[in-house]
């Protein structure tokens, strides 16, 4: 139930049409939603649009035309960056973690392009070691991620994702690659990480299952997007 | 890795294309400041000259109708040296024609000397501007013919030389005795001048021309006293032996290698060769080995055990011109009578043996000589060269210094003749001839006129130009004053200084001031450096955007190579600016090490092109960088406007090649990189 007063996310009226290689009308007026501390799943065939309404939620793309509103107020033309930065968690199928990290440093790169103290007594530190605690991956801190398995991966994606305590995490498929007992197990603590901090979650699967733990389901289909 | 290889390969290009500008530039700059040295050496960077206004007017024109003045013209030397500016005398002089104008005069009424308001003007320049040498000049047409009397080559114990002549037509330029710019084109003597005073000192050679100076006329004399201005100057290292040179035969205590020339079995005369291996010459020659007895000599062939005698008197030629060192016995030379009573001790270094004996001076000539021309007082005996006392320069009576050009057409220093000089009429031409001999050379540098500039002293100007119609010298320029300073590149500002101070004086209509890039002659060589100059700038910038485009390949590729890593950048919080900033930064980073690397090697360069002109030489077998052009010595001065210049060009270069990435970076569609991952 969309509760004015509590909304943290809204998309309104949201299209987007690609012309290469041919024109083709992926989202026709696109409208969404989500409250504060809300997880919200979109599902829908292949091709239908998910990840790119969800690029255009996280600005990593541009809406042809439609706004976008975080707290109420509407989100300002470019400097998209500062509010990805701030306020945006990603989380993605292939985790896109950096590889010649460590897995500490993948967490505090994200505080780092925020320009804030990544010293050990910072705020930071402190929160990337909880988080990884949280994840369970406290004893994997330095090393390199490109040394981890698939579902360490996704759980220091998810990790990264709630560094600078971002208000919302935006998820592409985060279980895609996982076997079940190892998605079940990221699903988890995904959205009892989000319930436990309080943050909103908007979530792209093609996991049913999945979507039924969310609080909301929309699915898109021909373009339009509509709620269950 | 391969990013890395690539990275390092464009900084080592780069770093090569930098060397190779900064040293070219600094290589041309320095020759260009060579060629600007000489050039404002010769001819001054700044010169005052006369104009028609000072040929038109009474301070001009007065002394050739004033008795005081001789009733005729002054140069500027006789000008500034006279008590009297004004020397017409209406009680004397006869009255003056109607184109005489009246006298200039000043606020006091006295007539205004422009030859001393030049000097003080010249004066008046403030030191903080420049320091300045003046000289004022006189310059002179003539035509120059010099004998050249040599040895002849095919009658080697002739008296008589053989004689060549030698034309041309000059400028003749007063040059300042007291220490200026000028004497530093001045060169040194070589060995071969002292070998050709020797010769003419003893066969009177210079004699053979009909005109010769009084200083060089000495055939009268004594030889001794020929010889001790050459030899009481010199300090000879080693001479050399000539074709004929004999070896004494007392010399031989021990046997030594030789060649017997045999005619119809019996020996003429030995060659002795340098070492003992060396091979029979050509000929009918016996190679065996010499042993003196008292009367005679013993020579034994080689493989054969019949020893024949030889006549002690059987002369023993060097068969190679050896090198050796000795001392002249001095009271040979006070005594002789001709130079092969003169006497050496010699060493002689042969077939690994060193014989000590005294030889006469005969078939010898000097190798290697250290020859004086600096003294702190004046030398007893004057050397026959151009010399200095202190800093002043001095040449003997009718010495002339020659453009170093006619060395090079087989002028030496002694070699004498004549300036010719008259007047025409329609009838005949009334020649004069002014005695002249060589003094020494100078490096006139490459204009065009520098190999008809011959210096010498104001007399011998004086003695030509006071005759009216010489060579005809526009006499705009044929007196004037020179004026010196260190950094020519200040003669714009000290012409500028003196057209000023002339106004203030009232002088300026009688004087022009031309810095040296004027000059008539200069203006076509400093546009061509400037040409030259603009076209390298313009190469070096084209090969540098060839070299940094391997900068926009490499991040080009950097950028394909870590558009995952910029994706996530970018959807961490990352702004497109910070990341396009990081590829121009590389860009420009990449520039400056190559600039720092490049530099550093052009620096270590310069410092060491002597072996680089070595290795050249070596390379192509030949001197690769021709004297008269380059200098003796390449320059080898780093030059701070080739570094300045790329310093900011290379780096600007390579943040341009830099932003072409970061734009490629900042086009990059996050959304698609980090799904299609």
């Amino acid at each position: 139930m969309k509760d004015s007063a509590n909304v943290l996310f809204e998309a309104e009226n949201i299209c987007k049409t690609f012309t290469y290689p041919e024109t083709v009308e992926l989202l026709k007026n696109i409208s969404l939603y989500v409250n504060k501390g809300e997880s919200v799943s979109i599902t829908g065939p292949s091709g239908s649009g998910k990840s790119t309404i969800l690029s255009i939620l996280g600005t990593l793309d541009k809406a042809d035309s439609g706004k976008l509103y975080l707290f109420g107020k509407a989100l300002p033309k470019r400097n998209f960056a500062k509010i990805r930065n701030e306020n945006i968690g990603f989380i993605y199928q292939n985790h896109n973690l950096l590889d010649e990290y460590t897995v500490l440093d993948n967490l505090l790169i994200k505080a780092q392009i925020g320009r804030k103290s990544i010293s050990k007594n910072s705020e930071s530190y402190q929160l990337a070691l909880s988080l990884l605690e949280g994840m369970n991956l406290l004893h994997r801190k330095d090393f390199s991620a490109k040394l981890l398995s698939g579902g360490e991966k996704a759980r220091v994606s998810i990790a990264r994702a709630f560094m600078n305590d971002p208000e919302i995490i935006l998820a592409d498929e985060p279980t895609g690659n996982l076997d079940f007992e190892a998605a079940s197990l990221v699903q988890t603590l995904l959205l009892e990480t989000c319930k436990d901090l309080g943050k909103s979650l908007i979530v792209v699967t093609h996991d049913l299952d999945f979507a039924k733990r969310c609080s909301r389901s929309y699915i898109i289909s021909n373009g339009h997007l509509t709620e269950q | 890795m391969s990013l890395a290889l690539i990275a390092l390969m464009s900084v080592f290009v780069i770093s090569l294309v930098i060397w190779l500008l900064i040293l070219f530039l600094s290589v041309t700059e320095g020759i260009e400041k060579n060629w600007l040295g000489r050039l404002t050496s010769l001819n001054a960077p700044l010169r005052i000259t006369p104009t028609e206004e000072y040929y038109r007017s009474y301070y001009h024109l007065i002394d050739e109708h004033s008795y005081a003045s001789g009733y005729e013209k002054k140069t500027f030397h006789e000008k500034l040296t006279s008590k009297l500016t004004d020397p017409y005398d209406a009680s004397i002089d006869s009255e003056l024609p109607l184109y005489i104008p009246k006298p200039v005069k000043g606020s006091r009424g006295e007539v205004i000397d422009y030859a001393k308001e030049v000097q003080k003007s010249l004066s008046s320049i403030p030191p903080s501007l420049t320091e300045i040498k003046a000289h004022d000049y006189q310059l002179a047409g003539a035509l120059l013919r010099l004998t050249l009397a040599r040895k002849p080559i095919d009658q080697p114990y002739s008296l008589l030389p053989s004689l060549h002549f030698l034309t041309q037509a000059a400028y003749v330029n007063s040059i300042p005795m007291d220490k200026g710019p000028l004497h530093s084109l001045i060169t040194k003597p070589e060995a071969s001048d002292i070998n050709h005073l020797i010769y003419l000192a003893n066969t009177g050679g210079i004699n053979s021309s009909e005109d010769v100076p009084d200083s060089m006329e000495r055939l009268e004399k004594p030889l001794a006293e020929r010889l001790l201005p050459i030899f009481n100057n010199i300090h000879i290292k080693s001479y050399k032996t000539e074709g004929r040179f004999s070896l004494p035969q007392e010399v031989i205590e021990d046997p030594i290698v030789a060649f017997a020339r045999k005619t119809r079995g019996e020996i003429f005369y030995f060659m002795i060769p340098s070492s003992v291996d060396a091979k029979i010459p050509e000929g009918d020659f016996a190679k065996g080995v010499i042993k003196k007895y008292d009367d005679h000599l013993i020579f034994t062939e080689n493989g054969s055990t019949n020893a024949v005698r030889v006549d002690i008197t059987a002369p023993l030629l060097l068969a190679q011109p050896v090198t050796f060192s000795g001392e002249i016995d001095h009271v040979s030379l006070l005594e002789a009578a001709q130079l092969t009573d003169v006497l050496i001790s010699a060493k002689i270094p042969l077939q690994d043996q060193m014989f000590q004996t005294v030889i006469p001076w005969k078939e010898i000539t000097i190798s290697e000589v250290e020859i004086e021309n600096q003294f702190s007082r004046p030398p007893e005996c004057a050397p026959l060269w151009a010399y200095f006392v202190e800093n002043n320069l001095v040449l003997n009576e009718g010495g002339i210094l020659l453009p170093i050009h006619f060395r090079e057409q087989g002028c030496f220093i002694g070699d004498s003749g004549f300036f010719s000089f008259g007047k025409t009429s329609p009838l005949m031409v009334s020649e004069q001839r002014k005695r002249v001999y060589t003094s020494g050379f100078y490096d006139p540098g490459v204009i065009s006129t520098g190999v008809r500039y011959i210096l010498t002293s104001r007399d011998v100007v004086s003695s030509i130009s006071s005759k009216e119609e010489s060579l005809v010298i526009d006499p705009l320029i044929a007196n004037g004053f020179q004026i010196w300073f260190d950094d020519t590149m200040k003669a714009s500002e000290v012409a500028d200084f003196l057209k000023q101070d002339f106004k203030n004086r009232g002088i300026d209509q009688y004087f022009s001031i031309t810095p040296f890039y004027e000059y008539d002659f200069a203006k076509d060589l400093i546009g061509q450096f400037q040409s030259d100059r603009d076209l390298f700038m313009l190469i070096g910038v084209i090969i540098l955007l060839v070299a940094i485009c391997n900068i926009i390949t490499l991040l080009l590729l950097l950028v394909h190579d870590k558009k995952t890593e910029i994706g996530i950048f970018l959807s961490l919080g990352a702004s497109k600016l910070k990341i396009s900033t990081i590829f121009a930064l590389a860009g420009v980073i990449l520039g400056g090490i190559s600039v720092l690397i490049g530099s550093c090697l052009a620096f270590v360069t310069l410092k060491n092109i002597d072996a680089l002109v070595w290795l050249l030489n070596k390379l192509e077998g030949r001197d690769a960088f021709n004297a008269a052009f380059y200098g003796s010595k390449l320059p080898n001065e780093f030059s701070v406007l080739a570094f300045t210049f790329i310093a900011i060009a290379a780096p600007l270069l390579s943040l341009g090649a830099g932003l072409i990435p970061a734009i490629k970076a900042c086009m990059l569609r996050p959304s698609q990189i980090l799904r299609s991952e």
